[in-house]
């Protein structure tokens, strides 16, 4: 099946300005298909935004004997939203599923950054904010699971 | 409507059902109900094989069982030990009565009640080893239904096995009594005499034969779903269409057949001035019943994709 | 209210005459000579009930009735009073007339495998029994009327009504005593006996003014050689009749009542009467004009024959409303608005009139004494421009001032008030998930043929429940439904083996209305089971295709094991159809999207204008999916949904699927946001 994704990415939500001052500590970073990006418990490394491919965010459930995917990143949207809440540390495992390139800011240059540069701050945190409070409204209706059945019964 | 009493020929059914009755603390007047079945035990012993019979039958077997009747309340912890064996062993188990599905006339037996009445009942006090309370066996096991009443309903267990033989859910209605009174056209009887009536708050099943006789119905089926005994209690005592009833009287018609149920026990309780009483004593839940189950979404997650 | 049926005002050749009273036993014997059976009010267990008898002797000579909230007592009159021997005067028996138009029980489906394997249904309609009934009161004939009007009055018409109805005389009484329960004169129905009877009789001394209303009635007093009612009787006769009128006591103020109940959805006054509400039904049973019925299956032992009866239900059960996963009315609070608000208020909405008529059975039926009247009078407020609650002229059922809503129903649609079944093929079986199969039906029925996406049918087979299931594809040789095994009935549907014959009737209920989306983008959004409705109508829409602007495919499912028509999706894909899916939670080896529908649409830009979009999928799911549509601009007169709610009939017979206003089997099950405007947001409606 077709995953094109036609929305807005994040990146073009921001003011040239902040773009560009961003623009010095960004890094492209490749992965082919299978790389892990993040693993759960690790500093995160950086803030990205995903521009080609998709990321697997997974967690590991060593009892029923393998990972999870709970949410997947695509094309435009923020990834390593942990690098700027603290206490820092990946709460999932990031899988890249097809090869994916990630536009990466340094997380140590960022938040240094944050401090100081309140435009900054004020453009980039709401969005950053916006991506977490949409991935925990999706977890809620996850929760519901609402296309499943009950369990199986006598009849 | 009626069942079809020519049965094919035996060997024609395959696989017949094998289906148990095991009776715990209890009368035998549900397992007298199975048995006087007359019309229908024909094609019924036709379909199915009972394997276990405590009333019937002096064959015993350990299962297991497609269909598992449990007749009465568990009142001691070999029970509480049995009941998890037997819950293992069978597919579809019913509760039958109102001693096993709220503890029936054997929950009377509490706290303070419990010495007492082991006395008054058993030769041997000492000998008899049993809970200091009666509970439901659902409070121990997974109930997958329930055949209410005191006795049961016969016409609810032909349509349970029948539900069994075809494949569907049986018809066990969580409706008020009430329905069935006005169904069957008949007369209310809080209404025309001011008499109590538990119909509002129990489960039809019986057809309402106490309204249809001129009386109050004693809650024998069990609460139904969403009883609202409070409204009816407060009603009782101080509703303007009723006589005088004294709050303690109002407390003591919740405590009839089905007193156990928590939700008539805590009316009865409440209205009597008595403290709450936990029902399923502490330490008597077998260490066989704790399963553990997994969050469902993750483990149907394990499942492998077939992309 | 002066009608041309009153006793003054008698057109010629209907002239009062006078009935003795020991000549009541007369007209009795007429009607029995007639082939009828007689029913009238008899003494039962300290009621009186709407009973067959035989002579008139067995009538309730001498009583009277006290009643009040949740009260009712008989009583002999003591002899020494006024009027101490009359039979009448003891205000509506309880039963009212509805057992013996609309039993609380009948058969009305039966259905048999035959040893070849075929299937024999039939409907089951009684034989008309000619029926005459004594003592009818003008509160009972009002609510004969709505139910004439809504077992027979269209789209759909119950199989067992119209022949209960067929051969009904009645001979109806002028109520001279009005009990502290009646409000009739506040809801425009009575005292007077206006409309509906064959006879109209007015107790009065030594006997009865007695009337023909209708040419047979006529006829009936013609036989009896009676004498004609002198001046003062008749005088007396409409005196009666206004002195009732006047002691009439507490009543509704029925005056844009409609409005201002319907404004009041959230009053905290409805969690009060549910601490003292027990959903004990007693209210809906007693109700002359309740209609809502449930069907209960019983089989043999082998599942080979089974009998469908239909049985009095109440929307204040909880399997009323109970769907998979749970019942939309969980609470005695949402039970109970229900009632009042449909009584009141939807009724309206749906049939034209009001659903009470003022008999006061649910008031003093209630066990513990509920008080619609009372209830009204909080919830809904005074009318803006209420004068008084005294009697007033009454007024036609339908109330002045009263905003008819949605009368204007969509048209019905071909077949979809069908109450016939016919028997099918099951042609092909194809799994689609571990719980999921699609059954490819075969038919030449032209109405199954004819069906339109989005509709759906019933299917009857022997020993199981009768459930709605929507057509998946229509096809030139029939049909495909698509099924989930939630339950007994669907998973026997999914095992099912070719060859299997199956019950249908349908086509029912609303299609998509494709044509919406003509010359507009098209986006298909449909969450696990959901795409099984919307499969048809994607069908529709591709083979149409030169006719939309673009179009999409949203899909959300569970897990990728649930993902439905994959092989179909996928050649679709490879097509060039945009289809995107995501899966709510996956695997490692899943290397597709993973996240709720809603994550599809993340970052999309509020350009929908041009969208027309059609939603199915649990409520949950097109509720945020509708948040969103909005959020990007579509229309929400161009976003459609199709519904789930509990249906027994599927024709708008049972009232099992009501939403609001509504009944989702007839109306809908496809609406479109703007249609459901609030109500699809309404706490348990
Ligand atoms: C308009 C409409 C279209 C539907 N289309 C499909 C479809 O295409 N494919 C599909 O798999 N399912 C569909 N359903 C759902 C399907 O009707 C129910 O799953 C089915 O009725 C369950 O019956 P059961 O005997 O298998 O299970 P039960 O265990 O009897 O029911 C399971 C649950 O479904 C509820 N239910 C039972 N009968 C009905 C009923 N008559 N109407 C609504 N809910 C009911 C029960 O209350 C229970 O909660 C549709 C429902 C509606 C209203
Ligand atoms: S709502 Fe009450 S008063 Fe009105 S018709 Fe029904 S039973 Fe009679
Ligand atoms: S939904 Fe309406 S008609 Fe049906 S039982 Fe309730 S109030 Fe009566
Ligand atoms: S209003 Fe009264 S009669 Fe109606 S359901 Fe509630 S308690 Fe029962
Ligand atoms: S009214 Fe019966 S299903 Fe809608």
């Amino acid at each position: 099946m077709t995953h094109t994704q036609s929305g807005q990415s994040v990146l073009d939500r921001l003011s040239p300005e902040v773009l560009s001052r961003l623009n010095r500590f960004a890094h492209d970073h490749d992965y082919p298909a299978g790389a892990t990006i993040i693993r759960e418990g690790d500093d995160t490394h950086f803030l990205g935004v995903v521009t080609t491919g998709r990321v697997a965010l997974r967690l590991r459930v060593p009892e029923l004997g393998d990972r999870f995917t709970i949410v997947t990143c695509e094309p435009g949207e923020i990834i390593g939203w942990s690098a700027v809440v603290a206490p820092f540390r990946a709460t999932v495992d990031a899988v890249a599923t097809e090869p994916t390139r990630i536009v990466a800011f340094d997380a140590t240059a960022l938040r240094a950054r944050l401090v100081d540069d309140h435009a900054l701050a004020a453009e980039l945190l709401p969005l950053v904010l916006e991506s977490v409070s949409g991935r925990l409204t999706a977890s809620w209706q996850q929760m519901l699971d609402m296309f499943g059945s009950r369990g199986p019964e006598p009849w | 409507m009626a069942i079809a009493t020519t049965a094919p020929a035996r060997a024609a059914v395959v696989n017949r059902p094998r289906v148990g009755v095991v009776k715990f603390a209890s009368c035998d007047g549900c397992q007298l109900t199975i048995l006087d079945l007359e019309d229908e035990l024909l094609a019924l012993t036709d379909r199915f094989e009972f394997v276990e019979f405590a009333e019937a039958t002096s064959r015993r077997s350990s299962g297991p069982f497609d269909v598992l009747f449990v007749e009465g309340s568990i009142s001691s912890p070999e029970q509480a030990v049995e009941i998890a064996r037997l819950r293992a062993a069978t597919r579809t188990l019913v509760t039958i009565g109102a001693c096993a599905t709220a503890g029936g006339i054997q929950a009377l037996r509490t706290a303070a009640e419990h010495e007492a009445f082991r006395a008054a009942v058993y030769p041997s006090p000492a000998f008899v080893e049993s809970l200091a309370v009666a509970s439901p066996v659902a409070s121990y096991v997974n109930v997958d239904a329930e055949l209410r009443g005191c006795p049961i309903d016969a016409h609810q267990l032909v349509e349970l096995l029948t539900a069994v033989t075809t494949g569907r859910r049986p018809q066990l209605p969580d409706q008020a009594v009430c329905l069935e009174c006005k169904r069957r056209g008949l007369e209310c009887v809080v209404v025309t005499r001011g008499e109590p009536c538990l119909g509002p708050v129990t489960a039809t099943g019986c057809g309402a034969i106490c309204p249809g006789m001129g009386r109050g119905c004693y809650g024998c089926f069990g609460p139904r779903e969403g009883a609202n005994v409070d409204g009816l209690a407060r009603w009782f005592i101080d509703g303007p269409a009723m006589g005088e009833l004294a709050p303690g009287d109002v407390g003591r018609l919740f405590a009839g057949f089905t007193g156990a149920a928590p939700i008539f026990r805590e009316v009865t309780d409440r209205l009597e001035g008595r403290p709450l009483i936990q029902l399923q004593p502490a330490g008597a839940y077998p260490a066989e019943l704790a399963a553990h189950t997994p969050p469902r979404w993750a483990s149907d997650a394990r499942e492998t994709p077939d992309a | 209210m002066v009608s041309e049926r009153q006793w003054g005002a008698t057109g010629k050749g209907a002239a009062v005459r006078f009935l003795p009273v020991d000549r009541l036993d007369d007209l009795v014997t007429a009607l029995r000579g007639d082939g009828r059976r007689v029913v009238g009010p008899v003494v039962e267990d300290g009621a009186l009930k709407m009973a067959e008898f035989e002579h008139a002797a067995e009538l309730p000579f001498g009583w009277t009735v006290r009643t009040a909230p949740g009260l009712v007592r008989l009583e002999r009159r003591p002899a020494d009073a006024q009027n101490a021997d009359r039979v009448f005067d003891n205000g509506p028996a309880w039963s009212g007339i509805k057992p013996w138009t609309f039993p609380s029980r009948v058969d009305a489906l039966s259905l048999e495998t035959r040893s070849d394997g075929s299937l024999a249904v039939r409907v089951e309609a009684p034989p008309a029994t000619a029926t005459a009934v004594i003592g009818a009161r003008a509160c009972d004939l009002a609510a004969l009327a709505v139910h004439d009007r809504v077992l027979a009055g269209g789209p759909a018409i119950d199989p067992d009504y119209p022949s209960r109805r067929a051969d009904f005389f009645v001979v109806a009484v002028e109520c001279a005593l009005a009990t502290s329960t009646c409000f009739c004169a506040s809801m425009g129905t009575g005292p007077e006996v206006t409309a509906g009877a064959d006879v109209v009789l007015s107790e009065i001394d030594g006997g009865f003014a007695a009337r023909g209303d209708s040419a047979a009635g006529t006829r009936l007093l013609d036989r009896l050689a009676l004498e004609p009612a002198l001046d003062v009787q008749i005088a007396r006769a409409t005196e009666q009749v206004a002195a009732t009128r006047a002691s009439m006591g507490l009543g509704v103020d029925a005056d844009g009542l409609h409005d201002r109940l319907l404004a009041n959805l959230d009053s905290p006054r409805w969690a009060e009467i549910a601490e003292r509400c027990l959903a004990c039904a007693n209210c809906t049973l007693v109700c002359p004009t309740c209609f809502c019925t449930g069907v209960e299956v019983a089989s043999d032992l082998d599942g080979r024959a089974s009998t469908a009866t239909r049985a009095w239900d109440s929307c204040f059960t909880a399997g009323f409303a109970q769907v998979v996963g749970g019942s939309f009315r969980p609470q005695h609070r949402d039970r109970y608005r229900q009632w009042l608000t449909h009584k009141f208020g939807t009724w309206f909405d749906q049939f034209g009139t009001s659903g009470c008529v003022g008999c006061g059975r649910c008031v003093a039926w209630c066990p513990v004494g509920i008080d619609v009247r009372e209830e009204l009078a909080i919830i809904a407020g005074p009318a803006p421009t209420s004068t008084a609650t005294a009697p007033q002229a009454a007024a036609p059922v339908l109330v002045p001032g009263t905003r008819i809503l949605a009368m204007a129903r969509p048209a019905a649609h071909p077949g979809s008030t069908r109450i016939d079944y016919v028997e099918t093929t099951v042609a092909a079986v194809r799994p689609e998930t571990a719980d999921t199969t699609t059954l490819q039906i075969a038919t030449d029925d032209p109405a199954l043929l004819a069906a339109r996406p989005g509709q759906f049918v019933m299917i009857a087979m022997p020993a199981f429940a009768i459930p709605p299931i929507s057509i998946s594809r229509i096809r030139l040789d029939g049909l495909e439904l698509t099924i989930r095994a939630a339950g007994p009935a669907t998973s026997f549907l999914a095992r099912i083996r070719p060859g299997t014959k199956l019950a249908l009737r349908g086509p029912l209920g609303r299609p998509w209305p494709v044509e919406d989306a003509y010359g507009r983008d098209v986006a298909i959004v449909a969450g696990g089971i959901g795409l099984a409705p919307l499969r048809g109508m994607l069908d529709q829409v591709l083979a149409e295709r030169e006719r939309f602007e673009s179009v999409r495919l949203y899909i959300g499912a569970r897990t990728p094991r649930d993902r439905l028509f994959v092989a179909e999706l996928d050649a679709l894909v490879a097509q060039g159809v945009d289809i995107r899916l995501t899966v709510d939670r996956a695997g490692p080896e899943w290397l597709g999207r993973v996240g709720i529908i809603t994550e599809l649409f993340r970052g999309a830009k509020p350009t929908g204008a041009n969208v027309t979009a059609f939603v199915c999928g649990p409520e949950r799911m097109m509720t945020a999916v509708t948040d969103l549509l909005s959020d990007l601009a579509v229309p929400p007169e161009h976003t459609w949904l199709t519904l789930e709610r509990r249906m027994e009939c599927g024709v708008g017979l049972c009232g099992h699927c009501q939403l609001g206003t509504r009944f989702v089997c007839r109306d809908g099950p496809v609406f479109s946001v703007a249609e459901l405007g609030s109500d699809l947001r309404q706490e348990s409606l």
